[in-house]
């Protein structure tokens, strides 16, 4: 009886390009028992194997009756040490996890452990899919061992798994990362976080978390880099969270662009704690006091939506539960209900404190101003095709829920593309291109002293462009930038180069597509 | 008439002989050959790795800006040139001209 491997299926972007294959390599392991002579085999496997003689032979000593030697070594070696012909040691074949991209979109593809199973991102989530079936075959064999091979019996016919096919593109995926590197070097930041998604269909372009890891080399990567924080970590999202406050207060009616609110020169003293805006700002209109990013503004308009109004917008955004995106390790985030808000929490909830969102609940949140008030569910896995090639899944873009009115998420368009024109995110700016957005600069919360770190920030940009007709929109988000700090001086820049090279990508590709039907 | 049976016997064990010792022989060409496949698919598989590292945007890049000296142009530059017909053969030389006078090309 002999097992015949079925191979785990590929992933591609969304234009077939390779992101993980299967490869099959020798792997080697002893029947401690049999071998005779242990210290002359592990004098002849260490030639072989990249490991020390001593090692090898502590192995053959170490009492168990099976012991992997070497797995998924070089097929050279592998040929090497069967042309041996060592008694007890015996040359397998293995399926072995590739990734030609390296680094590229790690975070989102995971790894596999050495028994091929899927232990992060896509390959976790996707596994049943991806994971081959092993087959059996009976068959006769010669005098010498050889197989005689018309009279195999296939008892059970291997599989070969699942092929996925990622909305992601290679190109985007590229450009995004690059850029990402660029502003965690210009800023030496700690970590880093930049989605793109097409603003029509909820599908996700590219998603880039830093620090990253090699998937091709899982023992010099640390636990914690593997962590995807696009979607298993929640922060403090901060003044980026201040488009809820301006969609409910738009929709209910408690304001208008042009009301004039007093913002309390730069200080306002709430239940015996201050709200503090940067610049002591006196009275401004509710379109500057997002394009300013007020706080005291934004928490003045909380006020009067009261708990109970501004929970129900910001879970209608999708705060508090799961995008549904197919990545695996996926948080909700942190939105208490009306009942457990302090007094102040109808103050700075608005402003975004006392609540944690995820980089991919913020960019769904975007995408809805972008897209005429819907909540879109956003879209990793395209498709799935089976090992030959035929159509088993596919995924489309799906709308959760109308969030606002159309006509609130124009008027929304309008101040978010005041932010950029006049406000905080002139940074932004895509040359070419009308673009609308919001900064964010957040406090990051101290475990230790119970209070908002005074140098420690995360700075963060998400917007969308062209403003008036979308076609993607990007979030960045920058832990713990050094020297300047501000939204929309360390993220806003990344947004504006992301954005630039992608649309021109886009365009291209679109140009391609005309040109060649 | 027993000598012809014996030798009809003796040939048809032969034949019987040496079709098996053709179906085990086969058999195991098929094997090695089933191996060559698996193998050849497998090199197939790797040098499919080989050209998707080949391909990466990153080292295209690094090629096209460090070997070839390539830019990527800072705004879109659009020169629309007239349609070759009789009709607009005027515009067509008065563009000619133009470069030609501006940037010394000559058609």
């Amino acid at each position: 009886m002999l097992e015949t491997p079925g191979i785990r299926g590929n992933i591609y972007d969304c234009k077939g390009r390779e992101l993980a294959i299967s490869i099959v390599l020798p792997s080697v392991y002893a029947i401690t028992g049999k071998v005779k002579d242990k210290e002359d085999a592990a004098e002849k496997l260490s030639r072989e194997l990249p490991e020390t003689r001593e090692n090898i032979l502590a192995k053959l000593n170490s009492g168990k009756s099976f012991v992997w030697l070497g797995r998924k070594i070089k097929d050279e070696a592998g040929r090497n040490i069967k042309s041996m012909k060592i008694p007890g040691i015996t040359v397998e074949r293995e399926s072995k996890r590739v990734y030609p991209r390296g680094r590229l979109l790690a975070h989102v593809l995971g790894a596999v452990s050495t028994d091929n199973k899927g232990l992060e991102g896509v390959e976790l989530s996707m596994n049943d899919r991806l994971s081959g079936e092993n087959g059996r075959v009976e068959a006769v064999k010669d005098a010498k061992g050889r197989i005689v091979s018309s009279d195999d019996i296939v008892t059970k016919p291997a599989k070969d798994g699942d092929s996925i096919y990622l909305t992601i593109d290679e190109m985007v995926q590229y450009i995004t990362e690059k850029e990402l590197d660029r502003t965690c070097q210009d800023f030496k930041a700690k970590g880093a976080v930049a989605v793109v998604m097409n603003t029509a269909t909820g599908e996700i372009l590219s998603m880039a978390v830093r620090p990253g890891y090699d998937p091709n080399d899982l023992k010099s990567a640390n636990q914690a880099s593997m962590k995807n924080q696009a979607v298993a970590s929640a922060y403090e999202p901060g003044s980026i969270f201040k488009i809820v406050a301006l969609a409910a207060g738009l929709s209910e009616k408690v304001t208008n662009e042009s009301e004039v609110i007093y913002c309390e020169n730069g200080k306002w003293e709430v239940y015996k704690r201050n709200i503090n805006d940067h610049i002591k700002y006196g009275n401004l209109t509710f379109r500057q006091i997002i394009e300013l990013s007020s706080n005291i503004g934004t928490a003045k308009i909380g006020q009067r939506l009261g708990p109970d109004r501004f929970y129900a917008y910001a879970r209608s955004f999708g705060f508090g539960e799961k995008t549904g995106v197919q990545l695996a390790g996926e948080v909700r985030g942190t939105l208490r209900e009306p009942a457990n808000w302090s007094g102040i929490s109808s103050y700075i909830v608005p402003i975004g404190q006392e609540i944690a969102a995820t980089p991919m609940q913020l960019i769904c949140a975007l995408n809805v101003v972008a897209n005429e008030g819907k909540l879109l569910k956003p879209v990793l896995v395209k498709s799935v095709m089976d090992c030959e090639n035929k159509l088993v899944q596919e995924n489309t873009s799906k709308q959760v829920r109308q969030v606002v009115d159309p006509l609130i998420a124009k008027r929304m368009v309008s101040v978010l593309k005041g932010v950029v024109e006049e406000g905080t995110g002139k940074e932004a700016v895509v040359e070419g291109y009308s673009a609308a957005g919001k900064t964010g600069t957040a406090q990051k919360f101290d475990n230790a002293t119970r209070k908002y770190s005074s140098d420690k920030y995360v700075s963060s940009f998400m917007g969308f462009v062209p403003a008036d007709k979308p076609k993607i929109a990007i979030l960045v988000s920058i832990d713990e930038p050094n020297k300047v700090y501000w939204g929309g001086s360390v993220a806003a820049p990344c947004f504006s180069r992301i954005a630039k090279q992608t649309l021109r990508y886009l365009e291209k590709e679109h140009y391609d597509l005309v040109k060649n039907n | 008439m027993k000598k012809w049976a014996v030798i009809v016997i003796v040939v048809g064990l032969i034949t019987y002989v040496w079709i098996s010792t053709q179906c085990v022989s086969t058999g195991i060409e098929i094997g090695k050959l089933k191996a060559r496949r698996a193998e050849l698919l497998n090199i197939n598989r790797m040098t499919g790795v080989e050209i998707s590292g080949l391909r990466s945007a990153e080292r295209v890049e690094k090629i096209a800006r460090n070997d070839l000296g390539f830019v990527l142009p800072e705004k879109y530059e659009n020169l629309t040139v007239p349609e070759k017909n009789d009709k607009d053969k005027s515009a067509l030389s008065g563009v000619k001209d133009w470069l030609a006078k501006t940037i010394g090309y000559v058609f």
